[in-house]
């Protein structure tokens, strides 16, 4: 198996995930694809993925970045309904004052 | 078109691709993602892997002197080295690697233009080849703090109004919204900024290729915020590695004189009791 490579077809997208934008790119490398999924901002690498196709890199990258994008959305709205609740009990004791 | 301030700390993918024999060059990988290198690099590249090689994860610090010597003996350099780094994400933690090396006073650092996903676009050749440099001796210079800040010095500028402070995170971080990137673990208890923060993000630096934008864009996007060469200045992000893309742009490209990355950032501050935020 030779050790060096010319990657070919390499694309960038972006797309939602879990309500998210996210950059995915892929590309092949000898008979492999490769797939990267990172957050827009900063950009950092969120999951990766291999297949035989480009559509089966993606698709391995995303079943793993799905899990981890929802968390994050699910704590971001736990903040939202923390401060929420914390602006209604202001409210609330100002409006008994 | 006006020249970066220090134009011999860049070079382009073609200047790498016809050095890559030259044996006074070493190209180095330095990645956010720590599996790219083994999935493939640009020939004879090492990797260095910043969770392990570029931290003391004990101490909550950047490399001591002694494993900064080590890490460079072992990778074949001496002090006369012309290191290369470049890595994925626009160049993210080949910064990271570049101000280390800074700190530690190796004269000759350069950063790869657009990093590894230009190498990978252009269809460059690259391997898998893990090569193996002979040791050289290397002794670092003493650490140079003057272009690290540390919490007591962001205490200060907050003070006496003494340096500019930017904020090279997400909107959605710098407004307290979010307390880490979408898919990172959170680190810290509270959302928000340091009080007055501006907020550059850090890749607002670059091209969509990842290359650097021009100087005077780069001027412009900094200026209209407040942080000009008058001025010292202090970058801060989550955990100090964002912020030395945006030191690297401010020291080298626009030659601020005064320029620090505060790496213990939003992690030191936003966990810190009773500090003073804003959101």
């Amino acid at each position: 198996m030779s050790s060096t490579f010319v990657p070919q077809g390499y694309r960038e997208r972006s797309d939602t995930v879990e309500g998210w934008p996210v950059g995915i790119v892929s590309y092949q490398l000898g008979e492999r694809w490769y797939c990267k999924i990172h957050n827009v901002s900063p950009g950092a690498v969120i999951e990766r993925g291999s297949g035989d196709t480009r559509e089966a890199a993606e698709a391995d990258a995303l079943s793993r970045a799905r899990p981890k994008l929802a968390t994050t959305r699910r704590l971001r709205d736990s903040i939202d309904e923390l401060r929420t609740s914390v602006s209604e009990l202001d409210e609330t004791l100002r409006n008994k004052e | 078109m006006a020249e970066y301030a220090h134009p011999e700390v860049l070079v382009e993918t073609s200047w790498v691709a016809e050095h890559l024999q030259d044996p006074s060059v070493r190209v180095v990988e330095v990645d956010v993602d720590t599996h790219a290198y083994e999935e493939a690099h640009v020939p004879g590249a090492i990797g260095w892997n910043w969770r392990k090689q570029l931290c003391d994860t004990r101490m909550r610090d950047i490399l001591p002197r002694g494993a900064l010597e080590r890490l460079m003996s072992e990778s074949g350099c001496d002090r006369g080295t012309t290191v290369v780094l470049y890595g994925d994400n626009n160049n993210w933690f080949a910064c990271w690697a570049f101000w280390q090396l800074k700190i530690f006073g190796h004269a000759d650092v350069r950063i790869m233009n657009g990093g590894r996903n230009k190498w990978l676009a252009e269809g460059r050749e690259v391997s898998l080849e893990v090569p193996r440099y002979p040791a050289r001796a290397y002794v670092a210079a003493e650490a140079d703090n003057s272009i690290r800040a540390f919490l007591p010095d962001v205490m200060a500028a907050i003070d006496r109004h003494s340096a500019g402070l930017v904020d090279v995170r997400s909107p959605a971080e710098y407004t307290g919204v979010l307390l880490a990137p979408p898919g990172l673990p959170e680190t810290c208890q509270r959302g928000g900024h340091i009080p007055g923060a501006c907020n550059i993000m850090w890749e607002s630096a670059c091209r969509a290729d990842g290359t650097f934008k021009p100087v005077e864009e780069l001027d412009q996007l900094y200026a209209s915020q407040g942080i000009t060469a008058a001025r010292p200045t202090i970058a801060y992000c989550r955990i100090g590695e964002r912020s030395s893309h945006t030191w690297f742009v401010l020291k080298y490209l626009l030659g601020h004189p005064d320029v620090r990355n505060y790496d213990g950032s939003w992690t030191e501050w936003g966990n810190l009791v009773r500090a003073p935020i804003e959101r």
